[in-house]
């Protein structure tokens, strides 16, 4: 028997084993295109760099500090809607989730929210606001903060019914109820919310810099773009590029630790 | 005539098809046509196998399966499948789930109208042409099933447990109503099932099927005379039919019960043993 | 309670929500009415000034000629991309080996900023229409391709079975048991893969080009014409909102709902 268990145990990692590999497999065939691709004049060199020629222009523009007040501007600006979209959603989604008819009075149009192409009002911002840091954290604010809230409301409305039966039995008051409670557990729920409102004001800053800005990493792409400096752009895109998927990974991970705690 | 030969068919596992699972290893039968013939097995002893293999939906290892003599090779008109539950389609109505396989194989509309309403008043579900499944209880969906399959007008069908999620009032009825179906249409039909009394009830002949690897353990013949009625079933013949079968069946569920709690374990060595 | 209060009770609540839906309009044009007042109209268009402004675009023509661009190069994305993200979703959720493989990868690339990347489209498909339609086109595409792929695993084995028994070609059975299977999930898709394409356009209309309603809007700012860029909000405020509430009807009619937040945009 226990010979067999550990057979299933090995099937069962083989497999994962295997979706991994081939997900590696994948990844370092696109890095090795990147690479080879321009390299070997399948795409033109106009079209894109090797990567070993982004990473050395992108370790030399950083080692130079060339690119430091870019990426001060942007993380002050990703930070600041955070921190603001954390601060006004949160309350508003616990608002949201104990006032039922104003979440149904609500919720047509926060579905419809992100259905808005959002960077449009960012000229009508650029031109209330001035070109500066207030008109993306504005953006990027508006771009977070519904995700926040829609999250925290609906993670909220998601706690087992036992949790609230178990602290109604304990008498409980409001305040404690909610201390000790809910927003423990709805914990996994509303981490998504902030998850998902960190990556969409890290897109907002981003896109809002690319648009029209003066600095941050999402302008530096657009100014090199065009003033014709391939490398430069490259440098930066695989910087932001990389800064994503490293903040989604971590995210992610922590994420899917505290819903397998909910679970256990 | 429907002519199973040493019919076996072997699973990989795993992802390096390294480790096997036997789930059929030698089936011999003969089923002549008009029978009706049921398959009685513990769980995970390979009757679905079986049905798939006939059926065409997956390749024997070994073995062929022959209808009149003539070579069955991947899904045959001359078969038709009734599957367990949940297989109609909630986003047709009625008579559209049983005018499907028409539609599909381009039968015209007047046509495919005429044998869909003629197959819905055969399995008594007339006045509920135009309603969902998703408004029908579960006797009411295997009706439609076995409809969407007659109406196809198979000379062998297939049923794999198709009243296995009835009750058991339903499943009597709908078991009577299924022996009236098959006089009125002369077909051929194989019959899983885990209920021994069914079984009893419906075929000329019920195979029982040992433990995985699955075999014929016994094929019994079952004299007793049609039509049976309800009064049937409590005639000495049936309880002692139902006794015999009982015992073939007893060791072999012991095993099968010890080979699906061991199943994550077992799937290495299964093909030496 | 009795029965009767409780009815009464419950109609009650659904006024209130119907009245407070109406409502938040009505509060929005309030909120910028006043805003006006506030910033004393220097940097800052009311809804009155707007729609003029609105008239006077439909009238002067450029504001068709915007949207006519701008729709057209939104109907040719959208439909590339639903119809590569339904393929890709098709091909990938029909294996669970490959689902498990390249689920990560969608929605790792799906949640990067995809406007960094838009130099690129830019390099390859030129200044012109070709660049904002694949620019919309690789916004739109993730969403359908993502949903699809997980509705995939909503089509029940006993259906392709049947579908395999009744000798159903493979066009056939995708059309007449995966479509309708999936569809619940797939409008969901569809309907964030319209958001994200017409974003697509639009960020890459405001970026680079020479026509469409995102690249007046641009040009509106140097102007320093609020109203003109106000009434262009406006009008992509109700394109969104038109296709979306259609959707929302089709999504309720088949019974949908959005399985992980996750995939909200
Ligand atoms: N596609 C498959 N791949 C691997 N093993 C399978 C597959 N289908 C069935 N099996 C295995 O074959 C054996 C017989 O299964 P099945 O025919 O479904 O049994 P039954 O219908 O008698 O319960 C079981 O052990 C089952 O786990
Ligand atoms: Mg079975």
């Amino acid at each position: 028997m226990s010979e067999g268990t550990l057979d299933g145990a090995t099937a069962g990692l083989s497999r994962t084993t295997k979706v991994r590999a081939v997900q590696a497999a994948v990844l370092v065939s696109l890095v090795v295109s990147v690479e080879v691709g321009p390299r070997t004049g399948v795409v033109g060199r106009t079209t894109l760099i090797p990567l070993s020629v982004m990473v050395e222009e992108l370790l030399g523009l950083l080692g130079s500090g060339q690119l430091t007040p870019h990426i001060v501007q942007t993380f002050a600006a990703v930070f600041g809607a955070f921190a603001l979209a954390v601060v006004t959603g949160v309350p508003a989604g616990i608002v949201l989730w104990r006032v039922d008819t104003l979440k149904q009075v609500l919720d047509p149009y926060l579905l419809i929210y992100y259905a808005v192409p959002f960077f449009a009002f960012y000229p009508l911002l650029i031109s209330i606001l001035g070109l500066g840091i207030a008109p993306i954290l504005a953006i990027s604010w508006g771009f977070s903060v519904v995700i926040v809230v829609t999250n925290t409301a609906s993670g909220l409305a998601q706690i087992p019914e036992a949790y609230t039966a178990a602290g109604r039995d304990m008498n409980l008051s409001r305040w404690q109820m909610l201390r000790y409670v809910y927003l423990p557990a709805s914990v996994p729920y509303v981490f998504t919310g902030l998850k998902l409102g960190f990556v969409y004001a890290l897109i907002g800053t981003i896109a809002s810099e690319f648009i029209l800005a003066e600095s941050g990493l999402g302008w530096l792409i657009s100014y090199n773009y065009n003033n014709f400096d391939v490398p430069g752009m490259y440098a930066a895109m695989l910087l932001v590029i990389s800064l994503a998927l490293a903040v989604n990974t971590v995210l992610a991970r922590v994420e899917s630790r505290l819903y397998q705690r909910a679970v256990a | 005539m429907l002519e199973l030969r040493n019919l076996s068919k072997t699973y990989g596992l795993g992802d390096d098809r390294t480790s096997t699972i036997v789930a059929l290893d030698g089936i011999d039968l003969t089923v002549e046509e008009g029978e009706f013939v049921s398959i009685i097995g513990p769980t995970g002893c390979g009757k679905s196998t079986l049905f798939e293999v006939i059926g065409g939906l997956t390749d024997a290892t070994e073995g062929r399966v022959d209808i009149d003599g003539d070579r069955v090779d991947g899904p045959d008109e001359r078969i038709g499948m009734v599957f367990q539950d949940h297989s109609t389609f909630p986003w047709l109505s009625v008579i559209e789930n049983v005018a499907f396989g028409l539609r599909m194989n381009g039968v015209s509309k007047a046509e495919r109208r005429e044998r869909a309403h003629e197959m819905i008043d055969l399995v008594g579900l007339s006045g509920f042409e135009d309603a969902s499944p998703t408004e029908l209880s579960g006797g009411m969906n295997q009706r439609v099933a076995i409809a969407r399959t007659l109406v196809m007008d198979p000379d062998i069908i297939l049923m794999d447990e198709p009243f296995g999620a009835l009750d058991e009032q339903t499943r009597l009825i709908i078991g009577n109503e299924l022996l009236r179906i098959w006089r009125e249409t002369g077909a051929t039909i194989l019959f899983v099932t885990h209920n021994i009394n069914e079984a009893v009830q419906l075929s000329d002949r019920i195979a029982v099927m040992s433990a995985r690897p699955g075999r014929f353990k016994t094929i019994v013949d079952n004299d007793i005379p049609r039509p049976r009625d309800d009064d049937t079933m409590s005639t000495e013949a049936f309880n002692d039919l139902v006794q015999r079968l009982w015992t073939e069946l007893k060791s072999e569920s012991r095993k099968g019960m010890e080979q699906q709690e061991g199943r994550t374990v077992t799937a290495g060595s299964e093909a030496d043993s | 309670m009795s029965v009767r209060a409780a009815v009464v009770r419950r109609m009650d609540g659904i006024d209130s929500v119907r009245v407070g839906q109406f409502l938040v309009p009505v509060g929005v044009l309030v909120v910028w009415q006043a805003l006006v007042g506030v910033t004393s109209g220097v940097a800052f268009a009311g809804p009155a000034a707007t729609f003029s402004a609105l008239v006077g675009g439909i009238e002067a023509g450029w504001l068709a000629t915007g949207l006519r661009r701008t729709m057209t190069e939104l109907v040719v994305a959208y439909v590339l991309a639903v119809v590569a993200g339904l393929w890709i979703g098709v091909a990938l959720g029909s294996s669970d080996f490959w689902s498990d493989v390249f689920e990560p990868i969608l929605i790792g690339t799906y949640s990067i900023p995809k406007v960094t990347l838009f130099p690129m489209f830019l390099f390859v498909f030129q200044l012109g229409m070709d660049s904002k339609i694949a620019f919309g086109w690789f916004h739109g595409v993730f969403p359908v391709a993502i949903l699809t792929m997980s509705a995939m695993t909503t089509v029940s084995d006993e259906h392709l079975k049947v579908a395999r028994s009744l000798r159903l070609s493979r066009w056939q059975t995708f059309r007449e048991v995966i479509v309708p299977s999936i569809l619940p999930g797939l409008v969901i898709g569809l309907r964030l893969g319209f958001n994200l394409t017409f974003l697509g356009i639009v960020l890459g209309e405001m970026f680079a080009a020479r026509e469409g309603l995102g690249y007046t809007l641009v040009e509106f700012i140097a102007g320093g014409q609020i109203d003109r860029i106000m009434a262009i909000i406006v009008v992509l405020v109700a394109v969104a909102a038109v296709v979306n509430v259609g959707f929302f009807a089709l999504e309720s009619r088949l019974g949908a709902r959005e399985r992980t937040a996750d995939i909200r945009m």
